[in-house]
């Protein structure tokens, strides 16, 4: 979908050029994330893909159509931009602020309010209580969510992101950065995403682009940049702490068990004892009436409640629960917060879709590293 | 000194005078805005972008050149009347006007304009749907500037033979007749202090709408 072939910029009076000979292509659907140390050339090369910036020497081809043949104006307004620092007019509502580009391109007035109030919703801002709004009464989040909204007002197939993320605090940020890949899945844009955050890339890469003053070190799945780093400079760059960033990576759909044995809360100790009397048996789930997974049951725990207590002392009821959309790291974080092995996965619908535990994360990263492979099958045995 | 001479100065002349003042004061800025704005303007485009410091230092300095300079060095060219002073006036009025205009486009926020860019704005578009409306409330202030500038300023119009309410403070100079300074004096005061609410009213307005 985007084509770069040998590009090279050269800013009047500088020694070496600030992008040198770069070739990539970036799939269709795609998003590829642009990082590497401060200077290295990723605005640089960001803005040569929409002509803010002209290439010194090499070619771009978007959609198979070379750039630097067509009216900039034109092209520019096929691909959303979203910047740092927003760059919403001051002077535009919200709404006018999302409308400019169909409005550019002479969309009727029904047709662009129908789709600001659609985009709206779609970045989680109520449109009645937003669209009037001026940018300066928006918060750092609500800015670069009226930001990337603006930038796919025309429903552009190619995205450029420069640090989108980059100026709100970290937890406004990883909602964003979470909100933007769910909505991701479902317009399948082709994205060129630009950080200077390695942990950002990781998470937000379906491919990774690693630069160092202007040259492209590895291009490859973050899986591999972390797992099999070209050289020193990515070994480096990624970190010390590469397989703490796996977990960053991995969704805890890798690592979840489906299949589990589940009892209801209200089942006969008979039901409990013939299924813990199995050796290699120590822990069963707990299901209320409505078949909603509440909790789970461990052997020594139950053992130790007298059987006149009743068994469901012993249970210990799940503080929270995951969604397939969080990473390994969400599921320990979580873990370690509330003091529990064990986290169940829900779906949408809350419905129950499978159980993740501290046990299998840990032998799973440390088996992915031994063994560099990813897929692995998991058996219902010592599960909490 | 009489206080009731002084009533009689300011009922027998004052509207014709403040007419004739105003009348230099307007014509005068209407000829400032329309020539200030394409100039600073053009000084914010390419290549005079490069010299824009240069500029704007200038338009600073040039603001420094007494009033009284101005008109004087224009005498010999135009001779006397109306017209000559309603030029001097104009490229008096022009320099804070340019000089806000540039300084408020200069001011703008890159972000803004290199997101207006990257959306596909034509030049002519950024132009004017983003860098003017922007640059409003500066360029109103520096019309605001040059209003009260003219409105002095052109008191001295009268020794070129333009009339306004120059003539009572120079007739009463001549006549070593306080009334006659003071009726001039207060009536201009009196001008600029409305004016200058009334712009400063409008630039307010104009900060709100554009989100200031
Ligand atoms: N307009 C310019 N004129 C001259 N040199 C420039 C210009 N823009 C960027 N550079 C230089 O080109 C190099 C690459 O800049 P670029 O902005 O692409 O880096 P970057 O990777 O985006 O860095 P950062 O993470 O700091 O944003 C830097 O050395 C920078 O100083
Ligand atoms: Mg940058």
């Amino acid at each position: 979908m985007i084509k770069i072939e040998e590009v090279t910029k050269k800013y009047p009076g500088m020694e070496r050029p600030a992008v040198d000979k770069l070739s990539l292509n970036i799939e269709e659907g795609e998003i590829c994330v642009f990082v590497g140390p401060s200077g290295c050339g990723k605005t640089t090369t960001l803005k040569m893909i929409n002509l803010i910036i002209e290439p010194s020497g090499g070619k771009i081809f978007v959609n198979g159509e070379n750039i630097l043949e067509q009216n900039a104006n034109e092209l520019r307004k096929k691909i959303g931009y979203v910047i740092q620092k927003t760059g919403l007019f001051p002077h535009y509502s919200v709404f006018d602020n999302i409308a400019v580009v169909p409005n550019l391109l002479g969309w009727e007035e029904e047709r662009v309010e129908k789709r600001v109030v659609e985009l709206l919703k779609m970045m989680n801002l109520d449109p009645d209580e937003n669209r009037n709004k001026f940018p300066k009464a928006l918060s750092g989040g609500q800015s670069q969510r009226v930001g990337v909204a603006r930038a796919m007002a025309a429903d552009p197939p190619v995205m450029l992101m420069d640090e989108p993320f980059g100026a709100v605090d970290p937890i406004t940020r990883n909602q964003l950065q979470n909100e933007f890949l769910k909505l991701q899945q479902k317009v399948k844009k082709t994205i060129c995403f630009v950080t200077h955050d390695i942990d950002e890339a990781i998470k937000m890469g379906d491919k990774i682009a690693i630069l160092d003053q202007g040259k492209l070190v590895q291009y490859d799945t973050p899986e591999n940049i972390l797992f099999n780093p070209a050289n020193e400079f990515v070994e480096e760059f990624v970190g010390s702490d590469r397989s703490l960033k796996v977990l960053n990576l991995l969704r805890v759909t890798t690592v979840m068990r489906k299949n589990i044995k589940r009892i209801k809360e209200k089942a006969g100790i008979d039901e409990i004892n013939k299924y813990f009397s199995h050796p290699e048996k120590n822990r069963i789930l707990i299901e209320n009436d409505e078949n909603h997974v509440v909790g789970y049951l461990a052997k020594e725990e139950y053992h130790k409640i007298s059987t006149a207590k009743g068994w469901n002392k012993a249970i210990r009821i799940f503080p929270t629960s995951l969604n397939k959309h969080n990473t390994l790291k969400d599921a320990m974080s979580d873990m370690l917060q509330h003091n529990i092995a064990a986290l169940p996965v829900m779906d949408e619908e809350d419905k129950f879709m499978g159980i993740v535990s501290f046990r299998d994360i840990q032998s799973y990263i440390g088996e992915a590293y031994e063994e560099n492979e990813n897929e692995k099958e998991l058996d219902e045995n010592e599960v909490l | 000194m009489g206080v009731e001479r002084l009533f009689v100065i300011i009922q027998e002349q004052g509207i014709s005078l403040i007419q004739r003042h105003l009348y230099l004061v307007f014509v005068s800025l209407f000829f400032a805005i329309i020539i200030a704005l394409p100039i600073g303007i053009l000084v914010t485009r390419p290549p005079f972008n490069r010299k824009i410091n240069q500029i704007l230092s200038f338009l600073n300095t040039a603001q420094g050149v007494p009033s009284l300079a101005v008109v004087a060095i224009f005498l010999p060219l135009m001779g006397v009347g109306v017209r000559p002073a309603i030029f001097a006036l104009s490229i008096y009025a022009l320099l804070p006007i340019a000089r806000n205009t540039v300084a408020a486009i200069k001011g703008l926020d890159p972000d803004v304009l290199e997101a207006a860019k990257g959306m596909g704005l034509s030049k002519k578009e950024v132009l004017l749907k983003v860098e003017l409306p922007l640059a409003t409330p500066i360029i109103v202030a520096g019309i605001q500037t040059a209003t009260i500038f003219t409105v002095g300023t052109a008191t001295i119009a009268h020794l070129i033979g333009a009339g306004g309410l120059g003539r009572l403070i120079f007739t009463g100079i001549a006549m070593n007749s306080p009334e006659f300074i003071l009726a001039g004096s207060l009536m201009a005061a009196a001008i600029a202090i409305t004016l200058d609410q009334l712009l400063g009213l409008f630039q307010r307005r104009v900060k709100r709408k554009f989100g200031g």
